[in-house]
């Protein structure tokens, strides 16, 4: 079955982890993907969507206002519409509270919550237009459970999926649907990367940490998504969709 | 009772209705206060009424260096700082959708509540660090933080990045053993805060079925800053009339 | 005068810890208490020590999920005291087992406890808080009520309905002033905890507190300040809530 089957949908950060994943996922449903990311380099990760025809690459960076309207402007052009908004990209900063910069600070919130609002503000009118839709924010399981390191990190991600929250509110009139998507711990390529020099064992050894026993993967939180974009969530809004091998329940 | 006898306290946004409320509330229980605002007037008026061990300052919650100066002034007044409250009070003018919202608009709500509660708890758990008798700090946001309000995203995301700052602010200072215990009141339609008018018309939605007042706010934050409070920390206590349980 | 001047209180499983310790704070802050539970001789205990810090206090042999027990607590309240303002739904059970071990006779046997015994409670006070013009109760769950645990399936089931129970108590309260909010301690040191962990806390206590943040295993008076803030009139728009005690376990 073809579940995104006529649907054009947009994922930020989707060059690299859970956005590729996503991508890819998206993809293989039948939908026509707008991939964007800041790095031209990683953009060689997908080009084997491109190559097929149902992506596109456009580069963006999410925390500039007019690079949106760009990025709009190119799937309006190349795909006629807009039906789903994964607002994918993100940052991270972990770092103490007594080392943490007001600069660290406002680029958590930039890169997390001010990207979020400016994709969803951009897209609003054409999801409209498109009878509606489905935006997708990824946050983390660290906007509802942190740790000391995370402070800021935690504030965006919880402003974000409170700002979430309010979109559903708002969307519900006009059949846009907003949810966040909260995944655990994933072997992405920022975790691959803080993995230290045997990246299989520091893998192995966090799995004891999550109920389930393992580290999830981007695929996992990529099916996740495309439930929700899909119309058989068609009933859902407003949620903090938790994938993290059941973490949140301890 | 004197919970806060021999304590000293700094109010940031002391002037608004619920900072005056919580300043009076931590004067009446012995503590000495400074009342820290972007309306200095307005600061001054409510450190004379809350009795002779009270102090003004200006103080902009978004800015470091303005920060670093209060928290110095209350020390040199003072010689302690016990108590830190922050009060978030940035709304839009008027609920606005989101797609009708500038980022201008939207930045300047975070940037006073979300970086300034930042800024009160980086600066201001240092100071309390450096003085090394520990303390409490409360952050008052807003209950529209797990659930949303329509037309007022910014303030929504305020309330629950607070929350989540609260939490990891909490963590931090409990791993570091440094005696202060950090905690939040979520604000529900309270007369004078920005709730009031955000929920005008619609106290049926309360299941108390009627506003609250700021002196519950008050009340809410004396408990969760005082000794009685001594093992809560990283907690998120809503004065909302059962709004969030229904 | 204390915050809770002129009130009674009924606190149930108050013949030893975290109730004990609730009784105690209760009866500082200037309420009168009735003290219940099921063991004469401790629930004795319990009433010196309220004495000693100059309370007004009376106990009555209970358990809590027979319901004539209730009707007996209620009257032993009204002819002690003539009124009713407050009611700390503290008795309560665990066990933890692995699902597998666990029996459906323990299951029911925590639902009677946990869930059979605050409701009796709440009914059977109800018209005497609304009598009182309003009141509050306060049911006491778990940190481990508001999330899941291993072992703890048949616990966390009756914390959890107990935590509904709270939730629509606050609700239909709300019409009579009766504010209903729900205390979740974390790890809180009682006597009965050497009876779960083993006779020896040096083997085991620096792990239990290690597992909280702050470092510490709190005390049962940390819970009592936090009752009292909620039963007294400074908490007077707060219903419906979770009150955290937990050394910012938590926050985690």
């Amino acid at each position: 079955m073809i579940r995104l089957g006529g649907k054009v949908a947009l994922i930020t950060g989707g060059t690299a982890g859970i956005g590729r994943a996503a991508a890819e996922a998206f993809v293989r449903e039948g939908a026509k993907v707008v991939i964007t990311g800041r790095d031209l380099e990683r953009a060689r990760n997908i080009q084997n969507l491109v190559d097929g025809g149902g992506a596109i690459y456009v580069r963006q960076d999410t925390t500039l206002e007019a690079e949106w309207q760009t990025v709009i402007d190119a799937t309006l052009a190349r795909f006629g519409r807009i039906d789903i908004l994964v607002n994918n990209a993100g940052r991270i900063i972990v770092k103490p509270l007594d080392k943490l910069s007001l600069d660290d600070m406002r680029l958590m919130l930039a890169a997390n919550l001010d990207s979020t609002f400016l994709g969803m503000r951009t897209a609003w009118p054409h999801l409209v237009r498109a009878g509606g839709g489905s935006i997708i924010n990824t946050s983390a399981l660290m906007g509802e459970k942190t740790a000391s390191i995370g402070l800021a990190y935690s504030a965006a991600k919880g402003a974000q999926q409170a700002l979430t929250k309010a979109a559903a509110l708002e969307g519900a009139a006009v059949n846009i649907r907003v949810n966040s998507i909260l995944p655990g711990l994933i072997w992405s390529d920022g975790w691959k990367r803080m993995a230290g020099p045997k990246p299989d064992e520091t893998k192995a050894n966090l799995g004891p940490t999550i109920p389930m026993h393992r580290v999830g993967e981007p695929a996992e939180i990529a099916e996740a998504m495309v439930f929700l974009a899909s119309d058989e969530a068609r009933f859902i809004t407003g949620i903090d969709f938790a994938v993290d091998g059941g973490k949140s329940a301890a | 009772m004197t919970r806060f006898g021999g304590k000293v306290a700094l109010v940031s946004n002391g002037a608004s209705a619920i900072g005056v409320a919580v300043v009076r509330r931590l004067a009446t229980e012995g503590a000495s206060v400074m009342v820290a605002d972007a309306d200095l007037k307005g600061a001054e008026a409510a450190a004379r009424a809350a009795g002779p061990h009270c102090k003004a300052i200006a103080l902009d919650v978004a800015s470091i260096e303005s920060w670093e100066k209060v928290l110095s002034a209350t020390v040199d007044a003072f010689q302690r700082l016990d108590v830190l409250v922050t009060v978030a009070t940035a709304t839009y003018d008027k609920p606005t959708p989101i797609a009708d919202t500038s980022l201008a608009q939207f930045k300047k709500v975070t940037t006073h509540n979300l970086e300034g509660a930042f800024l009160a708890l980086r600066y201001g758990v240092v100071k309390m660090r450096e003085l090394g008798h520990g303390g409490a700090v409360v952050n008052v946001a807003s209950a529209f933080a797990t659930v949303g309000l329509a037309g007022h995203a910014a303030y929504n995301a305020c309330g629950n990045g607070i929350r989540m700052m609260t939490k990891a602010a909490a963590l931090s200072c409990a791993e570091s053993k440094d005696k202060i215990r950090i905690n939040a009141v979520q604000v529900g339609m309270i007369a004078g805060a920005p709730e009031q008018a955000m929920m005008a018309g619609r106290a049926s939605h309360v299941p108390l079925a009627r506003g609250g007042g700021v002196d519950d706010i008050a009340a809410a934050v004396a408990y969760l800053a005082s000794e009685e409070a001594s093992y809560v920390t990283g907690y998120i206590l809503p004065v909302d009339g059962g709004l969030l349980a229904a | 005068m204390g915050k809770l001047t002129g009130k009674v209180a009924i606190v149930t499983g108050a013949t030893s810890g975290i109730g004990k310790g609730c009784a105690i704070e209760m009866a500082k802050a200037g309420c009168k208490v009735v003290v219940t539970g099921r063991h004469e001789e401790r629930g004795a205990n319990t009433v010196r020590l309220v004495k000693e810090v100059g309370g007004d206090v009376i106990f009555v042999r209970q358990d809590v999920t027979v319901e004539a027990d209730w009707v007996k607590v209620m009257a032993a309240t009204m002819a002690a005291y003539g009124r009713l303002d407050c009611l700390l739904n503290n008795a309560g059970e665990a066990i933890v087992k692995p699902l597998e071990q666990l029996t459906l006779d323990n299951l029911q046997f925590l639902l009677r406890v946990d869930l059979d015994g605050p409701f009796l409670g709440m009914k059977h006070a109800w018209p005497h808080l609304k009598k009182s013009g309003g009141g509050t109760i306060m049911n006491m769950s778990s940190i481990t009520g508001q999330k899941g645990g291993a072992k703890g399936s048949a616990y966390c089931a009756a914390k959890g309905a107990q935590l509904a129970l709270s939730r629509a108590g606050a609700l239909e309260g709300a019409a009579h002033n009766i504010r209903v909010n729900s205390i979740h301690p974390g790890l809180i040191w009682t006597e009965g905890v050497p009876d779960v962990m083993g006779p020896n806390p040096e083997t085991y206590l620096p792990r239990l507190k290690a597992s909280v943040p702050m470092g510490e295993v709190g005390e049962t008076w940390h819970v009592g300040t936090a009752v009292v803030f909620l039963a007294s009139d400074e908490a007077a728009y707060i219903t419906g809530a979770e009150i955290n005690v937990d050394g910012g376990k938590s926050a985690q």
